[in-house]
């Protein structure tokens, strides 16, 4: 955790689209090892300048051979030194940095300063060398207590640079008091004291502290070349401020184009107007059930174990399927480096642990957590008697780095959450009989083992195959209880070819076989009680349902990237198929689905890219079942999707504007014929949802970052082809997101994030007739998702402050979650006769502590 | 989902409590017998509450559960008193609106007969109703459902004034009645008493907490087969209602029906309602009055 190489100021770096190998499959990650400085070249300082120190940030863009083949004055130093910083600059060389071993170009942002030694030792002066040396030491970095290399260590006259092992050596030091300056770019300057007796050689270990405290080896914002038109990415110590997100990557998904607002306490991914359960949740590119924890505070795996965050909102690549939403896929990070270390979390919800360490060639990482949030809620009056959420998860994996040929790693990971809510008396305005209060569990579990081999330059073997478990359960009052097992097995198979850097091409199975066992017992009426205007059920003779099915869908998919014209990277078309199936008892579907997406790259700072294609969803498990337990019929869901984009980046890439047209229209979609929303199923609903999502993300530079997302779009539903339109339950015509943190000096860090949505739609009930025969009173409806909540404002601001120790570094945060707010309706609730309205709103000002330990072994 | 909890309880919005009468209220249709043979006379009763007096209430029966009223010609014809139509256009309107699941119309609270014809073409008894009770109802079909609409005019107000149908301006109640030809017809139950803190009669303090408590009469709770013919018993519930205080909990099962109710901070009369129901169609209640002082 510092900043990534010597002299380099900003952990930026970033690969540009040319000369890239093939992008990597779902399951790999895209983590690469940054460059290393090996030749540093002293500028000479300007003639006439003023002694004092300068800086200069430059941007190089680095080879694969290490060499400095682009080099760019940012910030400027003034007149003299930006020229010798570039001449210096463009002499430096680096051990080229790598992605899965393979060379590759990178960015990166280098701080040049400027600073005149006390007594410029000149070359001619008396040999020191032959004097002894009076003072031997290892300098190292504070926080991780490696050795520094390259750090300036004065004392006098008298200077040395510290070695790869951080060792230097002063020699021709007189006796008595010494002050000894430590210096390098991107590091705090150090000045020690220590008193050289008569003779003596003194040995010391000093201690230098980095400027930034940042994220080594999770590299920043990462853009490889793309088959998906769009995708967003922000990197890790950006994500690590952003406030409201508790630090969890996966969060900041929310904070994207594209994304609608959920519900508080849901923590649902809702693209592009589709249905949540439209959008595939991936573990290195094995299907999950869930992605965050009860509440949608956290996601189920450890940050620290998240290599990178790849969201699609729309047209992705034919690697990807069974879903018509979008696609998040979180890639297990690669690489924890030579030193072990452990790193502590706790806030108000939960506390959690992580271990990464590399031992020889293997590689460990244990991760653990669970939520207390259930025992401070019960400390609340009136709250936690009937609110108790308990959730906890795993993960472990291991990696074997025996042959850079081959990458070998097994990723376990699971989670259980269970939550007991006890319905208040009255609570909904209601009488109720239901004491028995809501309960809900879910457990999951997978086995992920992940095989890549390269048995020549032109070619990669991949192997992902998986197992897994998903337990739920729930129950709501005597009236309603179901219970679902399903164990899935996967095996994902992929080959990839690449004989020239105009073309690459890529195949690949991509096999789930599942069992599915459910049961469920409904009131007989298939009513599930209202929890406005009535809260009576008096239903007791319950029907049981229950159902099992074997479910077994291999896909096959195929994509050529073409890059025609003589520069690789000015025009890249990729065509793609992905033949999509799914065999059950039930019945049988195939289809196939074509998908295309080209880039075009028309200047530096401008490119275009266009996508489109079909995709598949098979139905849902709730689907595959009628209320009396026997099948429906129902067969696949469909969306055709097209979408076209500009994206410039003015400033050398400083700042990066997307902006994007999307349309789709989705066919197929199951619905329900009866009021209940639930059972008698069947394909005649469709659906469309198109819109504007730009994005003007500022890379981050000197602490400072931050981005603004809009999305303006419309998600209209009709049940069946005859009916009207109406709104989609999420449909939000204005999401406006932005997100800014600033550094300042003293490990102190601010963040701050304020979202503005237009509020959701739903159905207007109006004054009700009362039914005598159930005490309850049934409202008259107004049109279908026919009226608007109040839009959604909220502004949260989060403040860190770091100490950084020998060998640990503690962050201590305060998030402060809606600082200012709107009423933030969620949800309308009426009264017993539906004559009166009133809204849940969303959630009060939250202060939420906690703190990050991290210590290196 | 803890956060949907949390706010539930922290920032619901305030309402009015159902179990509080503070205006007109349709609180129980009670038909006897409630599940009744083709051809039967049932007897309807309905329990309409409000504070300031007596309100006026219309009746509607039909044939079909839903849209089958044509309120604006039941509410000519009930306010035109005579006059309004010719005795053919009255014939008439009656062949199209029994066409479209009419079966008949009053007005006033007390007990009312329905009349299930056998079907035509003699449509049954001739029982020389009053005009306020329901005519012949002409041909019910075995095994089908009736509804009966009760539009309650708040006091004050006449039927003239309001137009029914309108959920605004009445308090509209709605019974269904199962016609069947069972072997063993279901029976409303009967709450035999509602004690305050065990007491038939009470006197309470302002602000005193007590316990409301239903009794049925035993056999209340038939057992009866359901539609896969397995024997059932009936779980019936106790609604209660009051006219002033705090009810903690107003719907219980009724073989623990008992409940606390806190009386009101000042002194006067206060009418508690206690209405049972069996799930099938049978009701029964019982008002009690308490001072408090």
């Amino acid at each position: 955790m510092t900043g990534i190489i010597a002299l380099v100021a900003t952990a930026l770096a970033q690969e540009p689209a040319s000369d890239a190998p093939p992008t990597p499959p779902p399951g790999e990650a895209a983590a690469v090892v940054p460059p290393v400085l090996t030749r540093f070249v002293e500028a000479p300082w300007p003639d006439g300048a003023p002694p004092d120190p300068v800086e200069v940030v430059l941007r190089l863009t680095i080879d694969e051979a290490g060499q400095v083949s682009q080099a760019d004055v940012i910030t400027s130093g003034g007149p003299g030194f930006d020229e010798a910083a570039l001449a210096a600059a463009r002499n430096f060389v680096f051990t080229p940095a790598t992605r899965a071993g393979v060379p590759v170009p990178v960015i990166l942002d280098f701080s040049y300063r400027f600073a005149l030694r006390p007594a410029d030792p000149t070359p001619e002066a008396p040999p020191v060398a032959e004097s002894p040396v009076r003072l031997e030491g290892v300098v190292r970095q504070m926080g991780t207590g490696r050795p520094l290399a390259d750090v300036l260590v004065t004392a006098g006259s008298s200077s040395a640079r510290t070695d790869a092992e951080g060792r230097f050596a002063l020699r021709g030091l007189p006796d008595g008091e010494a002050a000894v300056s430590l210096t390098r770019t991107g590091f705090i300057p150090a000045r020690e004291a220590i008193t050289l007796g008569a003779g003596d050689a003194a040995r010391v270990t000093w201690w230098v502290k980095a400027q930034d405290w940042d994220e080594a080896e999770v590299v920043g914002t990462w853009d490889p070349p793309r088959d998906e038109v769009v995708r967003y990415s922000v990197s890790m110590s950006e994500v690590r401020k952003v406030p409201g997100t508790f630090g969890d990557p996966i969060r900041v998904v929310e904070t994207l184009p594209g994304a609608a607002r959920p519900a508080f306490g849901t923590g649902q991914l809702i693209i592009r107007g589709s249905n949540p359960e439209d959008t595939g949740i991936y573990v290195d590119g094995i299907r999950i059930p869930r992605i965050y924890h009860l509440g949608g505070y956290e996601s189920v795996i450890a940050p620290e174990l998240i290599g990178d965050v790849q969201y699609f909102p729309g047209d992705f690549g034919v690697e990807y399927g069974r879903s018509t939403g979008g696609v998040v896929n979180v890639v297990s990070k690669a690489g924890y480096g030579d030193q072990p270390r452990i790193v502590w979390s706790t806030d108000f919800l939960d506390s959690g642990g992580v271990f990464t360490g590399r031992f020889g060639d293997h590689e460990v990482g244990v991760a653990a957590r669970r939520s207390y949030v259930d025992a401070l809620l019960s400390a609340v009056p009136g709250v936690g008697s009937f609110a108790s959420p308990v959730w906890s998860d795993y993960q472990l994996r291991y990696a074997w780095k025996g042959r850079e040929d081959i990458d070998f790693s097994v990723f376990a990971l699971g989670m259980w959450d269970t939550l007991k809510v006890t319905l208040p008396e009255g609570g909904f305005g209601q009488g109720s009989l239901d004491d028995d209060g809501v309960a809900s569990s879910t457990t999951a579990h997978r086995l992920i083992g992940r095989l890549a081999w390269r048995p020549a330059e032109a070619w990669e073997l991949r192997l992902t195959p998986s197992v897994g478990v998903d337990i739920d359960s729930s129950s709501f009052g005597g009236a309603f209880a179901s219970y679902t097992e399903q164990w899935q097995g996967s095996l994902r198979a992929e080959a990839g070819w690449r004989p020239s850097p105009h073309v690459d091409g890529l195949v690949g199975v991509d096999a789930m076989v599942g069992t599915y066992d459910s049961e469920s017992q409904v009131p007989s009426g298939g009513g599930f009680g209202q929890l406005g205007g009535g809260g009576e059920n008096e239903e007791s003779d319950d029907t049981e349902v229950s159902s099992t099915f074997t479910d077994w869908s291999p896909a096959l998919y195929a994509r050529a990237r073409l890059r025609p014209l003589r520069d690789p990277d000015t025009l890249v078309i990729t065509p793609g198929l992905r033949l999509e199936t799914d065999f059950t008892e039930y019945g049988n579907a195939v289809s196939l689905d074509p998908r295309l997406s080209a880039r075009w790259k028309a200047t530096k700072w401008l490119a275009f890219t266009v996508g489109g294609g079909r995709t598949t969803q098979a139905p849902q498990v709730t689907d595959r079942t009628e209320l009396d337990g026997t099948a429906s019929e129902v067969t696949p869901e469909h969306a055709w999707s097209a979408s076209a984009g500009a994206e410039l980046t003015p400033m050398d890439g400083a700042l990066r504007l997307t902006a994007t047209g999307f349309d789709k229209y989705m066919y197929d979609l199951i619905v329900s014929g009866n009021e209940f929303g639930f059972g008698e199923w069947d394909n005649s609903g469709v659906g469309r949802a198109y819109g504007l999502e730009a994005m003007v993300k500022l890379q981050p530079i000197h602490g400072a970052f931050g981005w603004v997302s809009y999305t303006l779009s419309r998600s209209e539903r009709k049940d069946d082809e005859h009916d009207d339109w109406h709104g989609y339950e999420y449909d939000q015509t204005h999401n406006l997101v932005a997100v800014a943190g600033y550094r300042l000096p003293w490990e102190i860090d601010l963040g701050g994030k304020f979202q503005y949505t237009t509020g959701n739609p739903f159905t207007e009930q109006s004054a009700g007739t009362f039914d005598t025969d159930t005490g309850r009173y049934t409202p008259t409806s107004g049109p279908e998702n026919g009226a608007r909540l109040p839009p959604y404002y909220a502004l949260d601001l989060r403040i860190e402050k770091g100490f950084t120790f020998k060998r640990a570094h503690l962050g201590l945060y305060a998030d402060f979650l809606n600082v200012v707010k709107g009423d933030n309706p969620e949800f309308v609730l009426y009264n017993y006769d539906y004559t009166e309205v009133g809204y849940v709103s969303g959630l009060p000002f939250i202060p939420n502590l906690g703190f990050d330990l991290e210590v290196r072994l | 989902m803890i956060l949907l909890t949390l706010a539930t309880a922290c920032s619901s919005p305030q309402f009015t409590q159902q179990w509080l009468i503070d205006r007109t209220r349709v609180l129980a249709v009670r038909a006897e017998p409630p599940e009744p043979a083709p051809g039967a006379v049932v007897t309807l009763s309905a329990l309409v509450v409000d504070p300031d007096g007596d309100p006026e209430v219309a009746w509607v029966a039909c044939s079909l559960p839903v849209d089958c009223p044509d309120y604006a010609a039941v509410q000519e014809l009930a306010a035109a008193d005579t006059g309004a139509m010719t005795s053919d256009e009255l014939a008439a309107w009656q062949a199209d609106a029994t066409a479209a699941g009419f079966l008949g119309f009053g007005v006033g609270l007390s007990p009312t007969l329905l009349v299930l014809g056998a079907g035509p073409p003699d449509g049954g008894p001739d029982t020389g109703l009053p005009d306020t009770g329901f005519p012949d109802t002409g041909s019910a079909p075995r095994s089908s459902e009736l509804t009966v609409v009760l539009d309650a005019i708040p006091a004050g107000k006449g039927l003239a004034d309001v137009t029914l149908g309108d959920a605004e301006a009445t308090e509209i109640g709605t019974k269904s009645i199962s016609v069947a030809d069972s072997e063993t017809p279901n029976q409303n139950p009967t709450v035999t008493s509602l004690s305050i803190d065990g007491e038939s009669e009470a006197t309470v303090s302002r602000g005193e907490a007590v316990s409301l408590e239903a009794t049925l009469a035993d056999g209340s709770a038939e057992s009866y087969a359901d539609a896969d013919g397995e024997t059932q018993t009936e779980e019936p519930t106790v609604s209660y209602y009051v006219s002033g205080g705090t009810l903690v909990q107003s719907i219980v099962a009724a073989d623990d029906a008992e409940v606390s109710w806190t009386a009101p901070e000042s002194s006067g009369t206060v009418r508690l309602w206690a209405i049972v129901r069996d799930g099938r169609g049978g009701t029964d209640w019982l008002v009690e009055t308490v001072t408090v002082e």
